[in-house]
């Protein structure tokens, strides 16, 4: 079925009279407020926050990884530019993110700088930031901006990489365009790169969790669709993970291979550990969801870890290969449907429920008694629908409520 | 032997008293709503279960039940092919038996869902097994006269007033008659609240 098959529905009730356009409208609108009235919907994502950064050689071309040294804990040993025009380097990463923190150890005595991501085209394309790094003063530097929209997760084409390196990521290059009169050398950690403010679900690869398909013979991945990305100003460990738009409530979080402990802020956290906000360690024991606006997800203490680049490991192969640590998180959440994952039975509440608001809507064809009829007809069927689900051992109860939820 | 949309119609008819209630020829709008209240009756009275044999991965923690069996609501039993129940549990127990629970390998000795879509094994199978479910199904599309009905025919009085309600609704403008009688066909007692589990259990039983 689909959103013509459902609106035909609600037509029959409305004896054909309803607005078409103000029902297609509605069908979205309905098809969140069921879901909320009927949260039985559920989605598993997967978040990666593989990155990398390497120095970039204008003369051949070259990427030198040195995310290592990124990653570690010494200090002002990552090559950021040399003393040759155009030299540079990239900043690699398995999803978007807006932000890079730069720990500058030693500075630049000039030079211009050209920032640009390899777009979907096949090319490099200027990146406009929001804010601009000062590799002429030591510590603390940031370049911020607004992941464009054409940034392609691809191995750019002009590049040559080490053999063993997997290029396929969303890559930033800053080149010394104008000398900087001496090599540029930043600190280890970008923290705000590794941990927060980039995230994806795994797209279509080896490396998944897998599905069995209804032959038995073929594994799906999750296949997941795409998270929305939110600038932040939050310093210095922004440690938290924007999720889609869809999600009503977090059922629960794992830091694979372990599930974290939800935590609510105020009755929880709060009292637990004052310093949540900043605490950071190997791995997070806690999640809890940011009120707000914002639906956010966020880790406590902020790991300090990275997950693998392919996400979690095969689920294949000997018991016991899977103990391998990724790091990696898996949500597991309650979300509102979208079209095509609608169940039929669904589909029969949203086309009653959409007459309804057809019925109540000021106009030709207001039909108050109707509207009222089938309020109590949704009304009755939800329960019905709820009561099968909880009768039938399916897990109704959320560990706290969404700021969605009404 | 099950009825047909056909002779189902002619009860609707008889149900209602007046032939030209529902316009007397059948129509889409009819097998619509046929349709739905099939669906209603056998979710409402869970009248159609299957069992059906399952395929465990090693290594495979969750399966996509709305991709291997589309029509299955709610599984509400399992076991291996050995005939060991696998036992369902909520899914924000596991923590409490094991934090690794979604990776530790083992003997699967029980299953939780993850809300309509998902079914997940705990331990995760270490090697691949043929499991068995059973669950509740969505009856299937009513798309001509000449098709038959799902549901036992022992209950196809609740199937006739819960179709004649929807046709009072959307056909004769008899709004609380209609919702009355879709009510009175799905034993919901007031419009606004739903068969507990045990008066649901025990009409299911």
């Amino acid at each position: 079925m689909s959103q013509v098959d459902v609106l035909a529905e609600a037509q029959d009730l409305l004896l054909d009279l309803g607005d078409t356009e103000y029902l297609q409208l509605a069908f979205t609108d309905t098809v969140r407020r069921l879901a909320m009235r009927c949260p039985v919907f559920t989605e598993v994502r997967q978040i990666s926050t593989y990155w990398a950064v390497g120095q970039w050689t204008e003369t051949g071309g070259t990427y030198t990884d040195d995310t290592t040294d990124a990653q570690d804990a010494g200090t002002n040993d990552v090559a950021l530019a040399s003393a040759a025009d155009n030299d540079g380097h990239m900043i690699g990463a398995s999803g978007m993110f807006e932000r890079v923190v730069y720990v500058i150890g030693t500075a630049a005595s000039g030079g211009t700088y050209e920032y640009t991501y390899w777009a979907s085209a096949g090319l490099w394309r200027t990146l406009t930031l929001l804010t601009t790094p000062n590799f002429a003063v030591t510590g603390t530097q940031t370049m911020a901006f607004v992941a464009p929209d054409d940034w392609a997760q691809k191995q750019p084409t002009d590049v040559t990489f080490p053999a063993d390196f997997d290029g396929n990521l969303y890559w930033v290059r800053v080149r010394a365009t104008a000398t900087p009169g001496m090599p540029i050398t930043g600190q280890g950690n970008i923290e705000s790169v590794s941990q927060a403010m980039f995230l994806t679900v795994d797209p279509l690869g080896a490396n998944q969790v897998h599905l069995q398909q209804a032959s038995g013979l073929v594994r799906l991945p999750l296949t997941l669709g795409t998270f929305s990305l939110l600038a932040t100003t939050v310093t210095p460990f922004p440690a938290f993970y924007p999720l889609p738009d869809t999600l009503l409530s977090i059922l629960t979080v794992l830091y694979y291979p372990n599930e974290l402990e939800p935590a609510p802020v105020a009755e929880g956290l709060d009292l637990l550990s004052p310093t949540w906000r900043t605490a950071t360690a190997t791995v997070p024991t806690r999640y809890t969801q940011d009120l707000g606006p914002l639906l956010r997800l966020r880790l406590t203490p902020m790991p300090t870890t990275v997950g693998l680049q392919g996400g979690l490991p095969i689920w294949q192969g000997a018991a016991g290969s899977i103990e391998a640590a990724s790091n990696n998180v898996v949500l597991m959440s309650i979300e509102v449907p979208l079209e095509p994952d609608m169940p039929q039975w669904y589909e029969g509440l949203v086309g009653y429920a959409v007459a309804a608001q057809e019925a109540r809507r000021l106009g030709e064809t207001q039909d108050l008694p109707l509207a009222q009829a089938l309020d109590g007809l949704v009304d009755g069927l939800v329960g019905m629908i709820l009561g099968l689900f909880e009768k039938e051992g399916v897990e109704m109860t959320v560990p706290w409520v969404s700021p969605l939820r009404r | 032997m099950l009825l047909t949309v056909g002779a189902l119609f002619v009860l609707v008819q008889q149900d209602l008293d007046d032939e030209i209630a529902i316009r007397t020829t059948p129509s889409t709008v009819f097998l619509r709503h046929v349709t739905r209240a099939q669906q209603w009756v056998a979710l409402r009275y869970r009248l159609v279960r299957e069992t059906l044999p399952f395929l465990l991965f090693a290594n495979t923690p969750l399966y996509s039940l709305t991709a291997i069996f589309p029509r299955m609501v709610v599984v509400t039993h399992m076991t291996r092919s050995d005939g060991t129940p696998l036992w369902r549990v909520p899914l924000t127990s596991l923590r409490y038996r094991d934090t690794a629970w979604f990776s530790t390998a083992g003997t699967p000795g029980f299953f939780y869902r993850v809300g309509w879509r998902y079914l997940g094994i705990v331990p995760v199978p270490s090697a691949d097994e043929t499991a068995i479910v059973s669950g509740l199904m969505l009856p299937n599309d009513l798309t001509e006269m000449a098709s038959r009905l799902q549901i036992p025919d022992a209950w196809v009085p609740q199937l006739v007033q819960v179709t004649s309600g929807l046709m009072m609704l959307s056909r004769e403008r008899r709004y609380e008659e209609g919702v009355m009688r879709i009510k009175a066909g799905l034993g919901l007692r007031t419009a606004t609240s739903a068969p507990s589990p045990q008066e649901a259990a025990g009409v299911a039983s």
